[in-house]
């Protein structure tokens, strides 16, 4: 169809030349402008979906101040008949915080001494010897309605209790249960194990296995600790 | 330095054929002057990769070539509607001949006059057009003998129309 070839190459010839077309810079100059428009609105909807993002997550769990439960544990019943133990001793401690002494033992190494005070205040976990006595004393649930513990070392006058220090290392104070550096969430863990959670710092309370270093509060659920029944306080008189 | 010069002297050697070609696939010169100038702005755009493929020009084509198609499609009823009111605007200064070879193009779809557009006016073969329009190479020669008989019977119409 050679009038066919003919025809179209006059169509387009004429087109060619008699059609308008910007300049190259012209070209340039409107793409380069729609590219900053399109990186701009990127960015702007970027941080929209970042807020809605936010929101929806703040939305979505409006209690995410409180720690989720350890790997395989269920959150403890506020109800004032909290089942509380260790290593087939079952107590209910509600109201009888005086009454059960308890080691706090980490639930790898059981079968050590569990967390000892030091001389210079703070807590370790050592290989061997005779593990610092606790009593445990529900004092009351928070504005959520978990429960809030706090730890009195079981001593003559029982005025010592766990607080987290302000370097967030474990230490102890003079009992003040009104500090909410010194109360605890108790979260149920595997075997009646359980993770210690400052009311304050939502952080858990974790050792790094090494015998003799301390157990610091930390970010992420890291140790499960045995409270093991010694038998009565010596504040239970 | 080097792109803005290789993109501009790119532009001043195929933009007016490419616009040639685009107006003879849609037989529209607005239409194709607007498909052209996204064409290329898209080049612009990707540079860096359209300017080291086998041929940015075909690339830029291809692009002007679906734009306009698209707008075609999306405005076919109002460039009826307009070509009854004023069915000769669009090809001020053109033969008789060629009036009518523009108005047989518009009568064909859109991928039959692309492919006969391809082939007897920028001289690809069969296997490049289906390369071009990603189509199967039995669809290419389909549609351009289909196309060159449709175009052919809207052709001697107009002859007759005008012989009268």
């Amino acid at each position: 169809m050679p009038d066919l070839d003919e025809g179209l190459a006059a169509l387009a010839g004429h087109a060619a030349r008699t059609g308008r077309l910007d300049p190259a810079a012209s070209v340039r100059l409107r793409s380069d402008r729609r590219r900053r428009r399109r990186y701009a609105t990127a960015a702007a909807a970027g941080a929209v979906a970042v807020v809605v993002l936010g929101v929806g997550i703040a939305v979505a769990q409006p209690d995410r101040a409180r720690p989720a439960p350890l790997p395989g544990a269920t959150t403890p019943s506020p109800s004032p008949s909290l089942s509380f133990g260790a290593r087939g001793l079952t107590k209910n401690m509600t109201g009888v915080a005086r009454q059960r002494a308890y080691l706090l033992a980490p639930r790898t190494t059981p079968d050590q001494p569990g967390m000892v005070l030091g001389a210079d205040g703070r807590f370790a976990v050592p290989a061997s010897g005779e593990g610092s006595r606790f009593t445990v004393a529900d004092v009351g649930p928070d504005l959520r309605g978990s429960e809030q513990w706090i730890i009195r070392l079981d001593e003559k006058g029982g005025s010592r209790c766990l607080a987290v220090q302000g370097d967030g290392a474990l230490g102890v104070a003079r009992c003040g249960p009104a500090n909410a550096n010194q109360r605890f969430y108790l979260r149920l863990g595997p075997d009646d194990s359980y993770g210690i959670v400052g009311v304050a710092s939502n952080r858990w309370l974790t050792w790094d296995l090494r015998p003799g270093s301390s157990p610091a509060m930390t970010v992420e659920p890291g140790t499960s600790w045995y409270f093991v029944d010694m038998g009565p306080s010596t504040l239970a008189d | 330095m080097r792109d803005v010069e290789e993109f501009d002297a790119f532009y001043a050697a195929s933009s007016r054929r490419v616009l040639g070609h685009v107006y003879a696939m849609t037989g529209n010169r607005s239409e194709a002057e607007d498909a052209v100038a996204e064409a290329y702005l898209k080049a612009w755009d990707r540079w860096s990769s359209v300017r080291v493929c086998a041929s940015p020009e075909a690339w830029v084509r291809r692009v002007a070539s679906r734009h306009a198609v698209s707008s075609w499609r999306k405005a076919v009823n109002r460039l009826r509607a307009h070509r009854r009111d004023a069915p000769e605007t669009e090809v001020d200064g053109l033969s008789p001949d060629h009036v009518a070879l523009v108005h047989a193009l518009r009568q064909i779809p859109a991928d039959h006059r692309r492919v006969i557009v391809l082939h007897h006016l920028v001289g690809l073969t069969v296997d490049e057009i289906a390369a071009e329009v990603g189509a199967p190479s039995g669809t290419v020669k389909a549609w351009l003998s289909r196309g060159r008989r449709a175009m052919a019977g809207h052709l001697s119409d107009s002859l007759e129309v005008r012989d009268a």
